[in-house]
């Protein structure tokens, strides 16, 4: 659970003639996570890919081409039809029958690009009642023809010797050679843009009739070739994606003697094997004759003089399995750490549920959470599918902590809060108002009333959940260092230390602090200085074993890690500081709920209650479902990211290195493809 | 005033920050649409000033 599966180091050699058949023994077993060999290691050349990885890998670039002629989507895999006889035959034949309907699809398109250029060069010419060679063949004239933005007037004033057509939009005119320059000048200022005119004879608006046609007859051939190609993709999509499946393995196969070293006569693979799956591999591919398999010492020098790291497979319980992503997506463990999962899948989901805090969005996110992923069962685990379990677990503390520690539903407590003078949005529960019945919870902490209790009980969380932090810190560091292992004591102590402050500062006035105080830190020596301008009374001295703590913490980590790091001293305190965002979150989405509520409950639902207008019933209560929707998935989305940078940024920077790589066997492939 | 100041102040300072990152995220997520999840871990970093602004907000209003 808290460690990755035990590796062994193993060595297999054999005679090259078995190398195929240990290749397909290998790949069947999946359990050997390959490691490379490099050129130049020991005399060792790299082994050469087996014969059939040149014809594989080229009917491989064919299928992809295919594949992409028709558009065929990895996720069409559905239906896949087993690999029936020659897939190479088949494939040659469907690509010759493809690249046919794919070059007449070419050309068609080309020639339509062709025609359409023709149409648009024409079409400005069709709208004047001239003739193509009307525009051409003059000695004396200038001929301007072009786009104007509205109707010009006073071309007389350049010339009288001059003539013009004009139809919307278009303007052509024909003007003696003198006058050409002031005739474009003046034409030019009033917004007129040239166009060509294109080389034929003929009439423009026949012609182009005659080009819309030809068009057409294209565009309609298009279509049939599309629909051609369309056919053939429903008919061969599913052979594809199965075909490719299959060529993708038999390439892998074929190439992974690339991976091996080899001498004249025998070949020579090294690799990571579970050590529990040791015996398989030795009594597999052991038994073959000549083949021989054995297990090296764990600690292989690597170049640098480090022992090489093992690839790293996690172990987790299934429930905890789907957190194993967010762990990856930071950094996967390295071999010889603590694997964070557990306490990630305790934590995450707890914090998120303290944020959210609500037991109706909390039964929400379970119920449609469940619901979501028995309609996924057949889904591959992804990143949705990871973290929608991260939700559903997420969901049951936002009950848990919504029920009992909160005591409300869709922003509506259980009863109403103990305060004076309360509104009668403010006063609306569940247990006097809707079900008429005394919910027998009462709130722990009313988020709108105990803001400071809230912070304070962030600050206790930050404390359970840095503590262990370090602690976890204290193993990993304890195995190859104990100088860094007093350090990461050093910084328990020091955290202890400030933890211990600041209660003991909260405890000053009644509230959660005082109630932490003196109940489960009852224990914790109080005697010390007090010092009132700093609010430590003479009830509530600053504690001397604090102060003790935060000295030796703070001297063991100056002899272990530098003098640099008391800086780092405030840091601490900062990233105690940054959990009451649990609290602002937490008290934010409350007040806006609030804040939403009330305008459902005064301005519709109350009227109903008054004078019975049932209109306004059905308004208020859809006013008040898309209220609770939208800061449904507010604290959704910020429940999941804080809970998440509280773990990545405050918690894992106390131990966690995450330079770990994940164990890929020979055999099995990778989920997502690119 | 000073309650109002600060969590002004946190506040702006955060947005400011935030959209900053925000247009940096952007650009990256267009490039390797892979890292969405980590961007978007990076672009709540600066939450923390405004929480502060908060905390300090709220004992400078209760005065404790």
């Amino acid at each position: 659970m808290l460690r990755p599966v035990p590796m062994t180091r193993a060595l297999i050699v054999g005679p090259r003639n078995d190398l195929e058949a240990i290749v397909e023994k290998l790949y069947a077993l999946k359990v050997l996570h390959i490691v490379d060999h490099k050129e130049g290691e020991e005399d060792l050349a790299i082994g050469k890919p087996l014969e059939t990885a040149a014809e594989a890998s080229e009917v491989l670039v064919k299928l992809r081409s295919i594949a992409s002629v028709l558009q065929v989507k990895e996720s069409e895999a559905e239906g896949v039809e087993p690999i029936i006889g020659d897939v190479r035959q088949k494939i040659l034949a469907l690509e010759l029958n493809i690249s046919e309907e794919d070059a007449a699809k070419k050309k068609t398109q080309a020639l339509i690009g062709d025609l359409q250029q023709k149409i648009d060069a024409i079409t400005p010419l069709a709208q004047l009642p001239l003739s193509l060679e009307d525009y051409r063949g003059y000695e004396t004239l200038e001929v301007f023809v072009g786009r104007v933005p509205h109707d010009i007037e006073g071309l007389e004033t350049i010339t009288p010797q001059y003539e013009g057509f004009s139809a919307a939009g278009y303007l052509a005119v024909f003007v003696v050679k003198d006058k050409a320059a002031s005739m474009r000048e003046f034409l030019a200022q009033r917004g007129f843009t040239a166009v060509p005119v294109p080389e034929g004879e003929g009439n423009p608006h026949e012609i182009l009739v005659d080009l819309l046609s030809e068009k057409a007859r294209w565009q309609a051939r298009l279509g049939e070739i599309e629909a051609r190609l369309a056919t053939l993709r429903e008919r061969y999509a599913g052979f594809l994606t199965a075909a490719k499946a299959h060529l993708e393995v038999v390439v892998e196969k074929a190439e992974a003697p690339l991976r091996f070293a080899v001498t004249d006569h025998t070949f020579l693979v090294e690799g990571w094997v579970p050590e529990r799956d040791f015996s398989k591999v030795s009594d597999e591919i052991g038994g073959m004759l000549g083949v021989f398999v054995s297990e090296l010492e764990t600690t292989v020098e690597h170049e640098s003089g480090q022992p090489e790291e093992p690839p790293v497979l996690l172990q987790n319980p299934r429930p905890a399995k789907p957190f194993e992503m967010l762990i990856n997506m930071y950094g996967t463990p390295s071999y010889r750490e603590l694997d964070p999962t557990f306490v990630f899948y305790l934590a995450f989901p707890m914090m998120f549920g303290i944020m959210v805090g609500d037991a109706g969005y909390g039964l929400v996110w379970m119920v449609y959470g469940l619901w979501l992923f028995r309609r996924w069962k057949s889904r591959p685990w992804d990143f949705w599918k990871n973290l929608l379990v991260g939700f559903i677990w997420g969901g049951f503390w936002a009950f848990v902590f919504g029920t009992f520690v909160f005591a409300e539903a869709f922003g509506i407590p259980f009863h109403a809060p103990v305060a004076a003078n309360l509104s009668r949005a403010e006063a609306f529960n569940w247990s006097d108002n809707i079900l008429h019945v005394q919910i027998p919870i009462e709130p722990f902490l009313e988020k709108l009333h105990q803001v400071s209790d809230f912070i304070v009980l962030s600050i206790a969380i930050a404390y359970l959940h840095l503590g262990t932090g370090f602690l976890i810190g204290v193993v990993n560091e304890a195995r190859h260092s104990k100088r860094h292992a007093a350090g990461k004591v050093g910084w328990f102590l020091i955290l202890t230390g400030l933890f211990t402050v600041i209660m003991d500062r909260a405890a000053r006035w009644p509230g959660l602090g005082q109630t932490i105080w003196n109940g489960p830190l009852g224990w914790f020596p109080k005697a010390g200085i007090s010092m009132p301008n700093l609010g430590f009374t003479d009830q509530n001295p600053i504690p001397m074993l604090s102060l003790y703590l935060l000295g030796i913490g703070v001297v063991a980590m100056l002899v272990t890690e530098g003098p640099l790091h008391i800086m780092e001293v405030f840091g601490l305190l900062a990233n105690v500081v940054s959990y009451a965002r649990l609290a602002g979150i937490g008290v934010a989405e409350e007040a806006v709920i609030f804040a939403l509520n009330t305008i459902g409950l005064n301005f519709l639902v109350f009227p109903w209650i008054d004078s019975g207008n049932i209109v306004s019933l059905i308004a208020g209560l859809v006013v008040l479902f898309l209220s609770n929707l939208l800061i449904f998935l507010l604290s959704t989305i910020s429940g999941t990211i804080q809970a998440l940078r509280l773990h990545y940024v405050e918690f894992f920077i106390k131990f966690y290195h995450g330079t770990g790589t994940l164990f890929r066997p020979f055999g099995v492939r990778p989920t997502t493809e690119v | 005033m000073a309650v109002a100041l600060t969590v002004l102040g946190t506040g702006f300072a955060t947005a400011w920050a935030e959209k900053v990152i925000g247009a940096a995220a952007v650009g990256a997520i267009a490039e390797k649409p892979e890292l969405f999840a980590r961007v978007l871990t990076m672009l709540v970093i600066p939450e923390t000033i405004i929480v502060f602004g908060v905390v300090m907000a709220f004992l400078l209003f209760t005065s404790i």
